[in-house]
């Protein structure tokens, strides 16, 4: 289970986010959404698609672990018969028509159902580090890794270029009681939000108390990071909350998946709990979106501070020990006690808000933090290891641990150093 | 046929009609409610007391029409057999139809009316930037108009619990010839 921080979009908050990234991905959570930013120098978009008579869970889980996110992707349909015969078991993908045409490594690989036009696809160029384009329509030639059959909710204005937003009705800058549909150039200009009527019957859906979910794939290419958003099922809140957050951060391009009970997010092979698809959804969807890591994350900085040394026994039948502990953090030595005089039952609070040191944990590599001791007896007090990694829940064990022996517990806090 | 022999048949007759129309009855019914889990979906279907009463009176007419043709002394075995496969078959007909479900995605622009999931009616209406979704005219009684598209949403003439779904098939805004 991954732990999402709680960290609201809002442009200040979005200013540290990347200090907040532990091997190039971070998990937050802003209310009901749950969201993933990953670093696009590291991470790209890439399609994942059932394409085995297995559920969209299991096709998740067989998928390289370099895809380290997978969001539900485009709308799909199925005649009622399939969808009935989704409640008794899996459905052969070929049951079921996408919305909008796939591309994957640069051929379409699904076809849409005829109503590609009607919807919008995102996608990415074949560069490395790739550029996100998104529109109406289905993946144009130019796009080697997308999918149609989305909705929009932030496009470049086709009169500007600059980020547009989608929603309920057309909206004007200059005077907020017309709605006409923009005709040229100038009134694109004018124009602060484009209306498309899924977006608004969407808006309708997510914003009942029905609470029906959703997800979104973000790019917000001026600090070089790609948002996943999930808002999931059954919770409260809505398109409208969600667009106006990813743009006040930047965000350039934004478009949501299909929703409903089909909205789901998985992390590490695994669907996150309370964010998994119905039970029949699992057995139907055939796309998605994965934040696939296609370059070494970059090294982690974190610090480990000692803050408490309990002496559990003081290997001595009568009176003090003489103690020394030390600490190793991946080959950084911190000295916690040196012949220091302690009892059974001694908690000893390190000084000046703890002992600790600040390491570079290496792409891929773990954090191990060792301890040691030895009483002036000779008696060794035991060694007692920790190990936390970039998969770890919270990455590299953000937090408070211990880490005891027979002899002594210790109290440690792990931080990312921004 | 001997008495005992036609009370017999009679008996098969009717419960075998009985447990068929029943069963397909529920499972049309049970099919709306399983669409209606699927949230982007509006179901309606016929309105209660009504859909039953109506199912209760149709059984109870073809198995009139069963004692008729069973224990009728002057009748041939064809006519015997055309009389009973017709009630039983108007029966039937009429259970299909009373389970039958009116279903609109409002994300999606589909609409469909099914029978036992077999499709009766489909149309897709085009759900872009700035198409009308659906521009509705519920106002007929058997037939309603959605973008100029003339559906028969029922066939038999009882009401519909529909307020859901003209809601949304009338939340859209029609948009005329003369604006753009």
């Amino acid at each position: 289970m991954t732990t999402f921080k709680a960290q609201p979009i809002t442009a200040s908050g979005f200013k540290k986010i990347r200090t907040l990234l532990s091997g190039g991905i971070g998990f937050f959570s802003d209310g009901p959404y749950r969201y993933v930013v990953a670093d696009s120098d590291v991470f790209r978009f890439d399609v994942v698609r059932r394409d085995k008579v297995i559920t969209w869970s299991d096709t998740i889980k067989a998928l390289p672990t370099a895809f380290k996110v997978v969001i539900n992707g485009g709308y799909f349909s199925g005649s009622q018969v399939i969808y009935g015969l989704a409640r008794t078991g899996v459905r052969d993908p070929a049951d079921v028509t996408s919305n909008g045409e796939v591309k994957q490594a640069g051929a379409v690989v699904l076809p849409d159902n005829g109503k590609g036009s009607d919807f919008f696809f995102f996608g990415r160029n074949g560069a490395t580090p790739p550029a996100y384009s998104a529109g109406q329509g289905n993946p144009p030639g130019s796009v080697n890794e997308g999918s149609g059959g989305l909705g929009p909710m932030i496009l470049p204005n086709p009169g500007t270029g600059a980020p547009l937003k989608f929603g309920t009705g057309n909206v004007y800058a200059s005077d907020p009681k017309k709605s006409s549909i923009p005709a040229n150039p100038k009134e694109f200009a004018d124009c602060v939000q484009r209306n498309n009527n899924r977006y608004a019957a969407m808006q309708v859906e997510t914003g009942s108390p029905a609470g029906t979910g959703f997800g979104v794939v973000a790019v917000l290419p001026s600090d070089k990071l790609l948002i996943v958003v999930l808002k999931p099922h059954q919770t409260v809140g809505d398109l409208d909350t969600i667009r106006d957050a990813l743009f006040s951060v930047g965000c350039t391009l934004a478009c949501f998946t299909d929703g409903s009970t089909s909205a789901c997010l998985a992390v590490n092979g695994s669907m996150e709990p309370g964010m998994a698809p119905a039970g029949f959804k699992d057995n139907l969807i055939e796309t998605g979106f994965g934040l696939f890591l296609y370059k070494a994350a970059p090294p982690t900085k974190v610090s480990v501070t000692f803050t408490l040394v309990e002496v559990l026994d003081d290997a001595t039948f009568f009176g003090s020990s003489k103690w020394t502990l030390t600490a190793d953090v991946l080959g950084s030595s911190v000295t916690l006690l040196t012949t220091a005089e302690v009892n059974t039952g001694d908690k000893i609070v390190m000084g000046g808000g703890g002992f600790g040191t600040t390491v570079t944990v290496p792409s891929g590599a773990e954090l191990a933090i060792t301890s040691t001791g030895a009483s002036d007896g000779g008696d060794d007090l035991g060694t007692a290891t920790a190990r936390f990694g970039s998969a770890s829940a919270p990455a590299f064990g953000v937090g408070t641990h211990l880490l005891s022996t027979l002899y002594y517990r210790l109290t440690y806090v792990i931080a990312i150093v921004p | 046929m001997s008495p005992r022999r036609a009370r017999v048949t009679f008996a098969l007759l009717v419960t075998s009609m009985t447990v068929v129309d029943v069963a397909v009855f529920c499972f049309g019914r049970w099919i709306n409610d399983i669409q209606r889990q699927e949230l982007f979906w509006v179901v309606a279907e016929y309105a209660q007391p009504w859909a039953t009463l109506c199912f209760v009176i149709v059984v109870l007419l073809a198995a009139f029409a069963f004692w008729r043709a069973t224990f009728a002394a002057n009748l041939a075995a064809s006519k015997r057999v055309a009389y009973i496969g017709f009630a039983g078959l108007v029966s039937l007909l009429s259970a299909i139809e009373l389970g039958m479900g009116i279903y609109y995605d409002h994300i999606r622009g589909e609409f469909r009316i099914s029978e036992l999931m077999l499709e009766r009616t489909h149309l897709e209406f085009r759900h872009t930037t700035d198409d009308v979704f659906v521009c509705a005219d519920l106002n007929g009684f058997f037939t309603w108009r959605l973008n100029e598209n003339a559906v028969h949403p029922r066939l038999l003439p009882l009401p519909l619990d529909d307020g859901a779904l003209k809601a949304k098939l009338s939340s859209g805004t029609c948009r005329g010839p003369e604006t753009p």
